[in-house]
Order: structure tokens, then sequence, then C-alpha cells
């Protein structure tokens, strides 16, 4: 059975069913996503089956499309995606089942549901995409659900939030297609062959140059969708308007999608670029920490300081892929989990503060933790993960991250490290304000949590308590995908061979031979004969 | 031999001509779809005389495919000009300038 | 020994905290509480003292005890295990711990009987006993860092207990903030351990950490210096303690165990458990030793003039573990352990009997609402004075032998510990002399103008009891290590200190120093007694306006307080206000507005073509054809 394929055209099938019948009573549209979601959560724990951590790509499932552009329905499976398919179905199920379907909107529901699992469909594709051009469908594919649910369903100035978010988004995206094209032509070059497969490409060998522009196009496009600083711009608007159950998924699931590219793109094809940029990037994502954190020390509602809070954990996300070891970029993939588990609980708490009083500030609330003390219980958890309390499991990643990046870039966690100060200040700042303090207008019963927030957080906060006793669960997936990422980015870089823990390909890739019929490559210059004398 | 490709050529020049002065000059919607039939079929003309004079069967099946165009386009056209005639605006194409910039 | 109880000790607070948290659908009854939270920590104690009896009858090097539960991770090749140490050092902390817990939480029963949230604070001080003994128990870098900051957390619970009260709130955000600080440090100094060595568990660090950082190194300095940062922020070292005087705004048994007895004092335990590394480190090692005596005669001023009985204790609490910081710092491991021992129980009793003072008091803190209590209090006058005897330094209470050693050997110990044992000298006059300060106005004297609202009132046995262990203990707690007579501590911590420098005093400095710090505290309580004890305490008046700058400066805290916020806090606020104020609404830094402007603009200049009428755009798909078919016939 094609399970890949399967894995992410069940939620668009399932989506597209409920956009087309628009009249569907919100009762049965209720009924189909809260089928979909669970299913698709279903075939994905199915992949843990049968998954072979010590090998690479897996499962591959690869048929023709457009092949005269270089379109291949190409799928595999690799530790990184099984981390994020994992993360995306669980996050989706959670929030699908608990929190949109217990506050569903009155205009239009079942297509507001349909447009999320359309939303899960194209993620889940790119997580599994083996072929640039794929990437990419799924790359533009995964912002039109989001921009007309931010569009439609947002709070107030959503239509400045959202333009803005596509906006950003698009111009990166589009000066990435330029790079797909040109990844393509370039690398037609070296093999004779037009191809867009990322694992052909693993092996080719660019130019200098060309690595490096090369990265520097699809660079911008992951940076921008982190975000790194200083391309956030988007970040406050659309985390700010976008219905929270939006929110949630925007934090926690699809801010993955810039980070994974980095990996899945960035390192193994262009090394030489990721070599040459890793110094600006990782300045980027310190600046980015350091610069979050004050922003959500002061930020004046409870979803920005999150918000902002996101832009400083990601950073340390970028910084455990950019450190170029393989120690920091496991971390980097441990971190991902665990940031999409933290912010999409912490969104969650906000979010039903917010509904339950009617107030977004920081400053509205107070003294909640009277009347509320399961809620104040588990908003101390998730704010305690949140900061990266060590023992949390944010911790486990960021200290793995600290471990690999200190090897070569000191200085960078030496000032990272003072983001975890700047956290404790500004997450203490948001429970301290809503949960501790004189009381409010709001009465701490009026918050305490229901069933469905229990379904929403109970499931994350376990997680992330299994997470934190035992991320080698995690490592050990990801170990050796990571080390087929990190190798040739650290050949580049003349590490020590005892630290590169994969084998480069060869160039050209075995794969990639040109087929008969093809123009030959040109023949390199014939070795002179040096031996022979007369 | 039959007729010369010229005389093809000058006929759907012709045709041509007269639907774009159309869509130039006037303001009834009705009207400036007439004019667009006009230049199709002046191409389609144009079409069906290569494919004689290059002995070759490409140019009629082009010329079906514009046909195919066309009456879709009729289709979308005059249910445009429907619609707008019930919204009680007067169909006058000058007066339609929504997009504008 | 077993393993099985080592689990036990350090999981049976653990399964106490989660019992209580997990009871809380419905309020269980009090009996319940009280059952679990003191049980749990009374088990751990009995497994802990279960475990130091097998310890005994093991030879010297048997007495280490490693016992893995699983892999926690393994980072391409550096493996980590949640695994527990078991040895003299740990087992030391181990009893201090269980023991001391379980009596001040036997005694927060009564304490805090009339309180509403019953159930969260024997489920808080539950979690503190389990993060506390992980520190000490951890086998590795990363789990003495989770005991590390879970304390912290426990400590950031429990100050901020009563979370209504806006000054407790904040001091418990400074206190996590400033631990968190540490923990960075620590953070630090494990990742600087783990690529220079390859490995975190403390067996291996510090086997090959003599050839893996190298003496006197860079690295090796770094590594001291950044571990250190983590044990100044937790032990409320100079200049990061002003956290531990706020931390009094928790309840007085938190204050009791967690702000005396035993998290503050991690700082010198995590000096003692690493003295390899610090003995690589002699520049980072001094620097400990510098810090530590600053902090100690710094408090110790500062403790003069406090009118609040909780923050005497705290800042006398902050000087003590000065001196055990300043002679970790000295190589003084086993004296520096030594001290934490009695310190644990004299303070630990001391701020029982605050504690016994404020209840009877109805929650009166300030001093100079005290006086004449001797009438009311007697039990607790005669323990409280046990208390300032043995922090002052007399014979035969225990601070006397405990203190005298620091300062003897420190003599001994170079240059730098000539001075920093004459610092130590000073600051015991200063002890005796705030101690008794506060004995006097407290006990002795009148009572304050009008009398007592209430007749204050004696506590129950629940309440006197462990309060009277722990005045014994602080009695005879010394006399373990008697100069010239036992060494009881040395021998015991042997094993542990893998690098001990092995510093002893000479038999005339032993006793020039016995000598020196009698009549310390002789002095110190004479001149306590002619200010505030005989004729009523009249001197006390006249002093307080003796010297106003110096006052005002001492009432300060050395001016610490508002020189931080204007250094660390208020720069980040200010930046981060003005972020949210002028950048972000533009965009990043105005790059993306820039961007747009641009883009605003070219549209502008094209918008005049679009006028969207449709004729015209007819008109200039004609003119561009016409234009290309013009330029292709030219071109030919």
């Amino acid at each position: 059975m094609p399970w890949l394929t399967i894995l992410l055209a069940l939620p668009i099938v399932g989506g597209l069913v409920l956009m087309l019948q628009p009249r569907l009573s919100a009762g049965a549209a209720r009924g189909i996503a809260c089928l979909v979601a669970p299913a698709t959560f279903g075939v994905a724990c199915g992949l843990l089956f049968g998954f072979h951590p010590n090998r690479g790509p897996q499962r591959q499932e690869r048929h023709d499309w457009i092949s005269s552009v270089g379109l291949e329905w190409t799928l595999r499976l690799d530790g990184i995606s099984l981390a994020l398919v994992m993360l995306t179905a669980l996050i989706f199920m959670i929030t699908v089942c608990a929190l949109v379907v217990k506050f569903l909107p009155e205009r239009n529901p079942a297509v507001y549901l349909g447009l999320i699992l359309v939303a899960e469909g194209a993620l889940m594709g790119l997580w599994l995409a083996g072929n640039l051009l794929l990437f990419y469908v799924f790359w533009e594919l995964m912002l039109v659900p989001f921009y007309f649910l931010i569009g439609v369903w947002g709070a107030e100035g959503r239509r400045q939030a959202v333009t803005r978010f596509v906006i950003y988004t698009m111009f990166g995206s589009l000066i990435m297609l330029v790079g797909i094209v040109a990844t393509g032509v370039f690398a037609q070059r070296v093999t004779g062959q037009f191809t867009l497969d990322i694992e052909a490409l693993r092996g080719v060998v660019f130019t200098e140059d060309q690595s490096r522009w090369l990265f520097a196009a699809f660079a911008l496009a992951f940076a921008i969708k982190l975000p790194l600083f200083p391309f956030h711009g988007w970040l406050p608007g659309a985390y700010g308007t976008a219905p929270i159950a939006v929110t949630v998924l925007l934090a926690a699931v699809m801010s993955k999608a810039g980070a994974y590219g980095f990996m899945r793109i960035g390192l193994p094809v262009f090394p030489d670029g990721a070599a040459f940029w890793q110094n600006t990037l990782i300045v980027m994502a310190v600046v980015g920490i350091i610069y979050g954190s004050v922003v959500a020390w002061r930020a004046p509602t409870m979803r920005l300081v999150v918000a902002y809070s996101s832009l400083a954990h990601l950073g340390f996300v970028a910084i455990g892929i950019m450190a170029i070891d393989p120690q920091a970029a496991q971390g980097a993939v441990l971190q991902m989990v665990n940031h999409g588990l933290v912010v999409a609980a912490a969104f969650a708490v906000v979010g039903l503060l917010a509904r339950r009083s009617g107030r977004e500030g920081v400053d509205d609330l107070g003294g909640l933790a009277d009347g509320a003390p399961w809620l104040a219980g588990v908003f101390l958890m998730v704010t305690m993960a949140s900061l990266a309390i060590p023992g949390s499991n944010s911790w486990a990643g960021e200290f793995f991250i600290l471990v690999g990046a200190f090897r070569h870039s000191a200085w960078a966690v030496i000032l990272a490290s003072l983001g975890t100060v700047y956290a404790s200040v500004y997450m203490l700042r948001l429970y301290q304000r809503t949960m501790n303090g004189p009381r409010g207008a709001t009465p701490g019963k009026a918050v305490e949590m229901g069933g469905a927030d229990w379904a929403m957080l109970a499931p994350l906060v376990a997680v992330m308590g299994v997470i934190a006793l035992w991320p080698h669960g995690v490592l050990r997936a990801t170990e050796h995908s990571v080390e087929r990422v990190v190798a040739p980015a650290q050949q580049a870089l003349n590490r020590p061979a005892s630290e590169i823990k994969a084998a480069v390909p060869a160039n050209p890739p075995e794969t990639s031979l040109p087929l008969p019929g093809d123009p030959l490559p040109q023949p390199t210059s014939p070795t002179p004969n040096t031996g022979a004398t007369p | 031999m039959g007729i010369s490709l010229m005389y093809y050529l000058l006929v759907s020049g012709g045709l041509f001509a007269l639907g774009l002065l159309g869509v130039l000059i006037r303001r009834n919607p009705l009207l400036l779809l007439l004019s667009v039939e006009l230049m199709l079929n002046g191409a389609n003309v144009a079409l069906i005389g290569f494919s004689r004079h290059w002995n070759s069967t490409d140019g009629q099946v082009f010329a079906l495919v514009v046909m195919v165009v066309a009456a879709a386009e009729v289709v979308i056209g005059l249910g445009l000009i429907v619609a707008v005639f019930r919204q009680r605006i007067a169909l006058d194409v000058d007066g339609m300038d929504h997009l504008k910039g | 020994m077993t393993p099985a109880l080592a689990w036990i000790t350090l999981l049976a607070p653990l399964a106490g905290m989660l019992l209580l948290v997990a009871s809380g659908g419905r309020e269980p009854s009090r009996g319940f509480t009280r059952l679990v939270g003191v049980g749990s920590v009374a088990v751990s104690f009995a497994c802990a003292l279960a475990l130091f009896l097998q310890m005994l009858g093991k030879d010297d090097h048997e007495r280490a005890l490693v016992s893995t539960a699983w892999r926690w991770a393994d980072l391409e090749g550096l493996r980590i295990d949640l695994s527990l140490l078991v040895d003299p050092l740990s087992m030391m902390m181990m009893l201090v711990i269980t023991g001391v817990g379980s009596l001040i939480v036997l005694y927060s029963t009564e304490y805090m009987g009339h309180d509403r949230d019953y159930r969260r604070f024997f489920a808080e001080m539950d979690f503190f006993i389990f993060a506390m003994l992980l520190l000490v128990m951890a086998a590795n870098f990363v789990f003495l860092i989770v005991g590390w900051a879970f304390v912290g957390l426990a400590s950031y619970l429990l100050i901020g207990y009563y979370y209504e009260k806006p000054a407790a709130v904040a001091a418990a955000k400074k206190a996590f903030v400033i631990n968190v600080l540490g923990d960075v440090g620590l953070v630090l100094a494990a990742v600087m351990i783990a690529r220079e060595v390859g490995a975190l568990d403390f067996a291996t660090v510090f086997a090959s950490a003599p050839d893996a950082l190298g003496a006197g190194s860079t690295v090796a300095e770094f590594v001291a210096v950044m571990l250190f940062v983590g044990a100044a922020a937790k032990s409320a070292q100079v200049p990061l303690h002003t956290w531990l005087p706020d931390a009094m705004e928790g309840p007085t048994p938190v204050s009791a165990l967690i702000h005396a007895a035993t998290m503050v004092t991690a700082g010198v335990y995590l000096i003692v458990r690493c003295n390899v590394l610090y003995q690589l480190a002699p520049h980072a090692s001094e620097m400990v030793a510098i810090a530590g005596a600053i902090t100690l005669f710094m408090a110790a001023t500062i403790a003069t003039v406090q009118e609040d009985i909780k923050r005497v204790l705290a800042w006398s609490t902050v000087s003590q573990i000065g001196y055990m910081i300043m002679a970790a710092g000295l190589g003084l491991y086993t004296g520096a352990m030594f001290h934490f021992l009695t310190h644990a129980f004299f303070k630990a009793l001391m701020f029982l009997v605050a504690g016994i003072v404020i209840h009877a008091l109805a929650g009166e803190q300030g001093i100079d609402r005290m006086g004449g209590l001797r009438r009311y209090l007697p039990v607790s006058w005669v323990l409280m004075g046990v208390g300032c005897l043995a922090i002052a330094g007399v014979p035969p209470f225990s601070g006397f032998f405990s203190k005298d050693e620091i300062l003897a050997r420190a003599w001994d110990a170079g240059d730098l510990g000539k001075v920093l044992s004459i610092v130590g000298l000073a600051g015991a006059v200063l002890t005796a002399f705030y101690m008794f300060r506060m004995f006097f106005r407290v006990f002795h004297g009148p009572e304050p103008e009008g009398g007592y609202d209430h007749e204050p009132h004696n506590p129950t046995i629940i309440m006197t009891l462990p309060v009277v262990i722990l005045g014994v203990l602080a009695v005879v707690g010394g006399w373990i290590q008697i100069p010239t007579v036992n060494h009881g501590i040395n021998t015991w911590l042997d094993p542990s200190l893998l690098a001990d420098p092995g510093i002893e005093a000479s038999h005339a400095t032993e006793w020039r120093t016995i000598a020196m710090s009698l009549a310390a505290a002789v002095v110190g309580i004479g001149v306590a007694w002619m200010i505030f004890g005989a004729g009523g305490g009249r001197r006390r008046i006249e002093m307080a306006d003796r010297f106003p700058a110096l006052r005002r400066f001492l009432l300060d805290q050395w001016r610490f307080d508002p020189m931080i916020d204007d250094a660390v806090v208020a720069p980040g606020r200010d930046l981060g206000d003005t972020a949210v104020a002028r950048f972000e609404p533009r965009g990043a830094l105005g790059i993306a507005s820039l961007g747009s402007g641009l883009a605003t603009g070219a549209g502008r200049l094209v918008r005049a073509s679009q006028n969207g009428m449709v004729r015209v755009s007819a008109f200039g798909v004609v003119l561009g054809v016409a234009i290309v078919a013009v330029a292709m016939i030219l071109g030919r």
C-alpha cells in the first residue's frame, strides 16, 4: 500500500469533501473532521512500525507526473520527516477534535474544517516530498488554506495581517522557485540529466558560486517562513489575528517548514553555500533570540508574548541547524517537535483565557489561580516548558543544540543562552500577571478548564513529559537521518573526519547517471600521460 | 489550383480589422462581443488558408479549437452581460471601471 | 548497598507530591494531607538512614554506589544516563535534607494549620525535597542541572506561596530569574565539559579532567568560573545575592528548609563535588574564595541594621554561606561541608524559633514590635539562645567547631588564606553582634509600647518537638570533629574528595585561632549587651542616629538592587519598549516598510494606466502588437 500517499491524501480528500458541501450541518462536518484527523494520526502511527532508524530515506513512492519540467510524485520518509509527520498528525488531531469542534465558527463551519484538513495534507506532503518541485507545490499549497482561514475567520485587522503574511511568504517562495529552476539547470550541466529529485541532487557538486547563490535563494524563503530576524514582520499580525486554533497550527506546525527546508534542502544539496552563509544565519538567529525575548517581555497582549517567544525559540532551532554539527542538528530536530508541543499548549491556554474573559491584554487579568487551580497548574507546566527549565522537554533539545553548537560557535552559544534568562522573565510575566497577584475583573472560576480544554492540553503535556524523561526515543529515530543531512556541509567546512558520521555521496550520483539518448556531459580533459618517456 | 493564399489572407485581415475597429469604438458590450467573434473568425480564415497552403490538417484542427473557445467565450460573455443587466447597470463598458487602480 | 533504597529515597517525596496533586478534585481531609506530606519525607529519611548504615559497614573505597534507571540520551556518542550516585558526600547531604526536612515538614503541619491551601503547601514542600535529593544524588551534570533547576522552581513556588501578595510574587520572580542565570552558568560549564571531555557523568569527567582540561588552562578556568556562576546564584553570593532577603516573603518553614538549611547550600555542594575541577583552576578558586569573603562581610554588616526578624536571619544565612564558599574556594572542602552541617542545624533551629515567635504574635515580624518575650515563651528563649551561641561560635556549641576549623585552616592556606581568615574573624565579631542584637531585642528588654494585643501563646508539642531536636543537634552537631581530638568529617568525606589539597592547621595556629574567635564572640556579644540588653536598650536610640550615612547605606543593602536594575534590567526593558512601540508596527526595523514603500511608489506610477476602461486596455493591446510588428519589420 502506498501509505505515504494515503497519509497526505486522506486529509486533503476529507477537506475537499467538506469544502464542496458548504451547506453541511455543523454536526455532520464535525463528524467527518473528527473521523479524518484521527485516521490520519493512525496512519502516521502505522509508519512507526517498520521504520528502520539506521536506513536513510525509505518507503519511497515514485511516479512520473510532469516529467518535462522535472515534476515527479516522489515521497520519501526518513527520521526527520517521521518526527514532523508525527507532530503534525498529533497537533492536528488534537486541535481539530478538541479545540475546533468545540468552538466552531458560525460562518461556514464545514469550509473552515475543510480548509484545516487541506492544510494538514499540504504539510504532510511537504515533510514527505522527495522532489524539489513537489516540495514547492506543497509549500505553496499550504499557504492557500491559511490565507482563507485568517482572512475570513480572523479577528479585527486580519486583512492587513493576512496580506502581509502572503506577501512576505510569496516573496520568498518565488525566489525559491527561481532557485529550483536554476538548480535543475546547473545540475544538468554536471550530470547531463534534468532532475529535481532531492536525493539525486545531494551528490551534485555545484561550483562554489552556484552553491552560494542557490543556497541564498532557498535560505531567504526558509528564513521568512521560520521566521528569522529581521524577516518576522508577518508573524505578530498573523499569529495575533488568526482564530486561536489556526494560530496553534501556524505556530506549532507551519513554522517548522522553514527549519525543515534548511535540513532537507539547504544543508545536503548546497553544502558550500551553507558553509558560506553559516555565520550570517547564526548571527540572525542570535539577534532574533534576544530581540524576540525583549519584545515578548514588553508585548501588550498575551498572544503576542507567545508569538514573540516563538521567534526566540525558533532562533535556537536555527542555531542548531546552522551550527552544522550532528549533535546540534539532532537537538534542532528534537526542538522542532518540542516547540510544536509547547507553543500549541501555550496558545491553547492563552486562547482559553482570552475567550473566557473576553480580554487579550497581559495586564487585564489577575489572581486567577485562586479559582482555577488546575488551569494554574497546567499553565505553570507549560510556562516552565516554554522557558526551557532544565528537566523539561524543551531543555533537552536546547541543551543538545548548545552542546553541538559550542564545538565550533562558542560565542553564539554564550549569547544565545542569555536568551533563556530573558525567557524566564517574559514567561513569568505572562504567568504571574494572569494567575497571581490581586484579583482582576474576571473570577478564577470562570476560566477553570473544562472537558475540551483537558482534551487539548492533557495529551500535549503527556507527550512533553515522555520526551522530557526519554528524549532518546526521538534521538534514536532521527540520528542516522541527521548525520546524512549534516555530513556534506561538515565536509565543506573541512571539519575533522572524526566528527563526520555519514558517508558523503559520490559525484555524480550513481542514481542519476545519463540515460541512453541524453546528451553526454563534456568529457573532462584527458590526464596527460606523464609516465611515458621516449 | 484553387484560390491563392493571398486572398484568404486579405479576407482574414479585413475581418480582423473590422472586428478590431468594433472593439475599439463600440461601447455596448453585446456589440463588443460580436466584434471579438469577428476577430476570431478572421483568424480562423487565416488558419484554414494556411492549412490548405501547406497541405496540413493542423490549421483546421486549430480552427476547430478556436471555435470551441469562441463558443465558450460567448457563453461566459453573455452570462456576464445578463448578470450586469440584472443589476440594472447601463450596458456601457466605459461605465464598468471598477478595476480602476 | 541496595540501589532500590536510593531510588525510594529519591522518589518517595515525588510520589507524595503526585498523590497530593491527584487528590485535588475534592479537597482531601487535613489528616490525609498531613499523613502524605510528612509520611513521604519520613519514608525518604528512613531509607536514607538505612543506606547510611549500610555504607558504614563498607570499606572506604566501596562506599560509592551508581545505579542507572535508563539511558536518557545517546547524542552521537555523548551518553547520558538517568542514574544516581550515592557516596559519602551525597549521603551527608541526603541525611540533612531528609532529616531536617522531616522535622520542618512536621513543624509545618501546625504552623500552616490555618492556611486554606494546606494541600498545595505540602505538595510543594514534597516537590522541593524530591528536587533537592535529585540535585545531590545525580550521577552526572545533566541531572545535577535538572535538580538544580527544580529546586529553583520549588523555591519559586514556595516564595510565591501567598500568590495574592504582590511583594511575594515579585520576590518569587526575582529569585527565579536570578536562579535561571545560575542555571545558564551551569549549562555553559556542562557544555564546555562535554566538548573537552566527551562525557558528562561525574566518574568519567573527574577521572579524565586533569588530562582533558589541563591544570590552569583557560578551559579549566572557564568551567570553574561558570560553575561558580551557578553556585553564586543558588547560594546567594555577591553579586547574585539580592534575591535571598526578598525570599523571606515565603512562609517561615520554607525559609528554614530552603533558604537556610538546604537549597542555598547547594552551591557549596557543587564546588565540593567538583573539587577536581577547582583544583585545576587556581584563579577561579581564588575568585570563589574572595567572593565568599566579600559576601560574608557585607551580609554581616547589613544584618546589623535589619528590623525584620526573618531578614536578620536571611542576611545571616548569606553571611554564613559566605564562610562555606570561602572555605571551598581555599580548598578546605571538609571545612565547608562541616560548616554546612552545623549551619543546617542551628539556622533551621533559629528560623523555626522565629516562626514560633511570629506564630505567637499572629504574624508580626518586626523586631521593634517585640521585646520581653522571655516571660511568655521560655522554651523558645532557651532554644534561640542555643542557636545564637552556636552561630556566634561559643564552645561547646556546634558553630564554634566548624567556624574555627575554617578560620584556622584558612590561616595556613597561603597568603590569600591569611587575609581571608582575618576577614572571617571580623565577620565573626559582627555575627555575634547582630545575632545577639536580635536576641536581646526580641526576648529581653521592655515590651513594645501598648503591650501585646493578645497574650503570646506557646505552641503545641508538634511544633516544639522538631525545634527541640534541632536544638540538641545544634549543640552536639560539632562534636564529630573536634580539633586535635577526632576527624569525623574528614575521614567520612575522604572517598568523595578526589583532589583534596589536604591543608591542615598547625597546632599553634589552631590554638591561636580558638583564642581569637572566642574573643570575637565575646566582643560581639558584649557590645550587643551594652547597647541592646543592659538597661532596657536605652542606648539603642542614641546609636541609631550616630552614623546616619552609614546606616542609610546599610539599610539600602549596599545599593545592589538599584545598581543591578540600572545595569541589567533597564536596558533590556527599554529596548523592548522601543521595539514594541517603534520597530514592530512598521515591520522589523523598517526593512519591510522600505520594500513596501518602493512597491507602493511604483504602483502609483503604473496606476494611471489602469483606469478600468475595457476599450483603453484593448487599445493598449493593439498598440503593443503594432509596436512589436514594427520592431520585427525594422529589425529584419
